[in-house]
């Protein structure tokens, strides 16, 4: 690659990094929009073969990996820690699973 | 944001340095505003009545010890009055009128005053818990200030709790709970609406304990009827 390109590239770099900077609050947020979309997604498919509750199973089961990442970008807030996490858990699963129900996701 | 050297003559001690002495300046001149606000505004136009308070509702209860975040552990070696937890204050608020008024003043006056801004873009730090003196500040800056101004009006610092909750979008996010013989309260930046804590939404993780100087978990509790988005 020509040495102008090569540094052009850099350039491109170098300003995708500066305008994007890391932001844990940013990044939990966009993480838990991205669980809540595949949840709903999922859940909208499989509750046309099974009833909600079943349907919200499967989708929570499909969306382990996009909840994994969530909790990860949660982590990095400074006003939480790993046990804050692990109690808050199940219940923002829970408030999730009553949205998908109550308004079909 | 400067405020003019207020005509309060507050409680500056004698050994405090210059730097403290012009913050208690500020504040105690913002303090001056606000309750002036709060008595002007009392039969004024309210977006709160003191009528249309809930009965009574169940509060979230403490469910063990939490670890304190650090930045607040910093925040209380500097703000040391800020953090003692004198446990001959009611552990409740006694709810009047007035009170409402004044309460629902404070959180309007300081959620329009303080401009909004994290701490990494602010100060270029991860977390720093301050009383937004420069008039910026995030959310745990806007609850810090509100508590201040309220104690000053006399309310019980005790019942006046930091907690921590995750948000409608999923975020870690600070609030104050004003903990009232009509139920725990929260006071909010993302809002000027003071409502109970089990209508907010959030997911309550943990608060500082009223009875000493900890946090306490509140085990993830959230509002009976929940919604993923508000």
């Amino acid at each position: 690659m020509p040495p102008a390109s090569l540094a052009s590239l850099s350039l491109v770099a170098a300003t995708l990094l500066v305008a994007t900077p890391a932001h844990a609050g940013s990044e939990a947020e966009m993480h838990h929009e991205r669980w809540r979309d595949c949840l709903s997604r999922t859940f909208r498919i499989e509750a046309v073969l099974t009833a909600p509750d079943l349907a919200a199973d499967a989708a929570f089961r499909a969306c382990r990996s996009v909840e994994e990442a969530y909790l990860a970008a949660l982590a990095s807030s400074p006003l939480l820690d790993d046990d804050d996490i692990a109690r808050a858990r199940p219940l923002l699963a829970g408030r999730i699973r009553a949205w998908l129900v109550g308004s079909r996701g | 944001m400067r405020f003019a050297a207020s005509k309060v003559q507050g409680s500056v001690a004698n050994s405090a340095p210059r730097r403290v002495s012009r913050r208690r300046r500020v504040l105690a001149g913002f303090a001056w505003a606000a309750l002036s606000l709060a008595g002007l505004g009392a039969g004024a136009v309210q977006a709160q009545t003191f009528a249309s308070l809930p009965s009574p509702q169940f509060g979230a209860e403490p469910q063990g010890a939490a670890r304190p975040i650090a930045a607040w552990v910093t925040f209380c070696q500097s703000y040391a009055a800020e953090c003692v937890v004198d446990r001959s204050e009611p552990a409740r608020i006694s709810l009047t009128p007035a009170i409402w008024a004044t309460i629902v003043s404070v959180n309007r006056r300081v959620n329009k005053s303080v401009e909004p801004k994290t701490d990494m873009e602010h100060l270029h730090v991860a977390d720093r818990w301050d009383l937004a003196e420069d008039g910026i500040g995030d959310c745990e800056d806007f609850q810090l200030l509100k508590r201040h101004l309220l104690a000053e009006a006399g309310l019980p610092r005790r019942a006046m709790r930091m907690t921590v909750v995750i948000d409608e979008k999923g975020e870690g996010h600070a609030v104050l709970t004003l903990i009232t013989d009509r139920g725990d309260m929260v006071l909010d930046n993302k809002t000027n609406a003071i409502v109970p804590w089990h209508k907010t939404g959030y997911v309550f993780i943990k608060r500082e304990s009223q009875d000493m100087t900890a946090w306490v978990s509140l085990g993830g509790v959230t509002s009976p009827v929940t919604t993923a988005n508000r």
